[in-house]
């Protein structure tokens, strides 16, 4: 009995230890890619911010009144703004989701195969929804602008 | 294949053996048989007193009557001038993809096809002159001929703009907007009336067949919007010509106020763009040279609408304040935003506020602040409530007080134009 109980302790710390020593890269992967996310999301949005004030889109924006509805739902950030800070999050979701995919969890195994599957969609109604905006934004202008010069 | 290709072909075949003519006389037309018939025999009357030994061609361009039109003038003129028809809206398309291209006050779609189509045949033949008048006219007479051709052949002018006797507020586009600024811009006092009737020299023809302006957005803004700002900004020997009252079949026309406005002004912002290095240098302005016998200021005219007026620009206020917020300077829009507190009957547009709207609606336009046609479009009532002010301002005195105010304006025009020149340049 009490060569066991060392040997037990031994055997439960070997044991622990050699988990910790299995997670541990794991981890120190998902925080590099944590780390990386946060780096090319941030180099992203500003040569991005840079990209879009080079060539006055916000400029471009207003004058199809996107600005205007934006404004009207309560945003009070330029859409190039918005657009940088979008692409922030999109590069760093997408290490972060490499990185806990890295750990190999039962959890978030299919996660990454998933999000692929989903982020076409999600692109498509995005862009749907933008030219839907612009289109009724532009035709509520004109609307608007004819009815004033008709005295209605 | 395009009208541009098809048309010398098919004047070479009308018109046999003939290589060369002294003057072209182009009549564009659509429906117009009950007119056309005078309008042409005033042509007739008019080249053979001026010109009788020169050799003339009439042109007639149709956008497809259904009246016999084409066959009107064929009658009336032949076998005693040279005359060819075409048709320059091939199959009655209606080419251009926004509201703004409509036909303009002379009821003829696809105008600028005509136009085209007389400079190119009156390039081919080597025609020293070309003069292009109106088939709707009314008031057209042999006289015509005189101010419209003679300047050209003998005088070596490159351009007779018409100039009318008109109404004490007819014209008040030309006279709030499109006159004072082209003056203050190309430094030339030239009223900027068009329709009716025009004289171009053979020189200036084939400088007009050169620019970029009959396809694109320069063809969208109509050719009478552009013809008197090319000639002016390239420097051409201009005149203007006194034609009389123009009286006009006006059945086909009734284009809404909006677009011919933005027609006009878009025309001169476009053109802003393209001669950007001419205007920014010119200061002050001159007189031109004026032909034909001048007329006093019009008579009084039919009763205008202040009332009307000045609830339109107050409608504009009150709906379009958040476009006329991206078009105009704050200091501007303030400015503006005064006036909606003023009674009707005590309205008043001050014209140093006047000549600074349409400053930043220029800038606004270059900078591509709004879409275009909403942007020039979103003027109207603005413009109404110019107009409603001058005609508070005169409408009590002699119609000399309309001309005085007109003159002022386009000083406050030229005064203000560092205002322009230097924003236009950090745009």
């Amino acid at each position: 009995m009490s060569i066991l109980w060392p040997e037990a302790m031994l055997e439960a710390f070997r044991e622990t230890t050699l988990r910790i020593a299995h997670v541990l890269p794991k981890l120190l992967v998902l925080l590099t890619f944590l780390a990386l996310g946060l780096a090319v999301g941030w180099l992203i949005e500003i040569l991005l911010l840079r990209l879009l004030r080079a060539f006055h889109f916000d400029a471009l924006c207003e004058r199809f009144g996107l600005g205007s509805s934006l404004a009207k739902a309560g945003t009070k950030q330029s859409i190039s703004h918005l657009i940088g800070r979008l692409s922030f999050w999109l590069a760093f979701l997408l290490f972060a989701f490499t990185g806990i995919d890295a750990l190999d969890l039962t959890a978030t195994m299919n996660m990454m195969s998933g999000i692929t599957e989903f982020f076409p969609h999600t692109l498509t109604a995005g862009l749907l929804l933008l030219f839907g905006l612009l289109l009724a934004n532009f035709i509520a202008k004109a609307a608007l602008i004819a009815t004033v010069n008709a005295q209605i | 294949m395009t009208m541009t290709k098809t048309v010398l072909p098919q004047v070479r075949q009308q018109i046999g053996d003939i290589e060369k003519i002294e003057v072209l006389v182009g009549i564009p037309t659509f429906n117009n048989a009950e007119t056309v018939g005078s309008v042409v025999k005033a042509v007739k009357a008019g080249i053979s007193k001026v010109c009788p030994h020169a050799s003339v061609l009439v042109l007639n361009a149709d956008a497809g009557s259904h009246d016999g039109t084409p066959e009107t003038i064929k009658h009336a003129l032949e076998p005693d001038l040279s005359t060819a028809f075409i048709q320059h809206l091939e199959g009655g398309v209606f080419p251009g993809p926004i509201s703004l291209q409509a036909p303009s006050e002379s009821g003829v779609p696809g105008r600028e096809h005509a136009f085209r189509a007389f400079f190119m045949i009156a390039e081919a033949l080597q025609a020293k002159a070309c003069v292009v008048v109106d088939a709707n006219l009314r008031s057209l007479t042999s006289d015509w001929m005189e101010v419209l051709l003679h300047p050209v052949i003998e005088k070596g002018v490159d351009y007779v703009a018409p100039l009318f006797r008109r109404a004490r507020y007819e014209g008040s586009l030309t006279n709030c907007i499109t006159y004072p600024l082209s003056r203050a811009l190309y430094g030339k006092k030239m009223r900027y009336q068009s329709g009716g009737g025009y004289g171009f020299s053979g020189k200036l023809v084939s400088l007009y067949l050169t620019k970029n302006v009959w396809e694109g957005v320069g063809a969208w803004y109509g050719i009478d919007s552009w013809l008197t700002t090319v000639a002016v900004a390239e420097g051409c020997e201009v005149s203007q010509g006194f034609l009389g009252t123009r009286i006009q079949d006006v059945k086909l026309t009734g284009i809404e106020l909006s677009v011919v406005l933005a027609q006009a002004v878009g025309a001169l912002f476009h053109l802003m763009e393209t001669y950007q290095e001419v205007w920014e240098g010119r200061m002050g302005s001159v007189p031109v040279p004026q032909f034909g016998f001048p007329y006093e200021p019009g008579p009084v005219g039919g009763a205008v609408n202040v009332e009307r007026m000045v609830r339109g620009f107050q409608q504009g206020l009150r709906d379009l304040l958040p476009i006329w917020e991206i078009i105009l300077a704050p200091d501007t829009l303030a400015g503006i935003l005064a006036l909606g507190l003023i009674e009707a009957e005590e309205f008043c547009f001050p014209e140093a506020l006047w000549v600074q709207t349409i400053y930043d609606f220029a800038l606004a336009y270059h900078e591509k602040a709004l879409h275009r046609e909403h942007l020039l479009k979103s003027l109207t009532p603005l413009y109404l409530g110019q107009t409603a002010s001058l005609v508070l301002r005169t409408r009590d005195g002699p119609p000399e007080d309309v001309e005085r105010a007109i003159e002022t304006l386009c000083k406050t025009f030229e005064h203000m134009k560092p205002y322009l020149t230097q924003r236009w340049r950090f745009l």
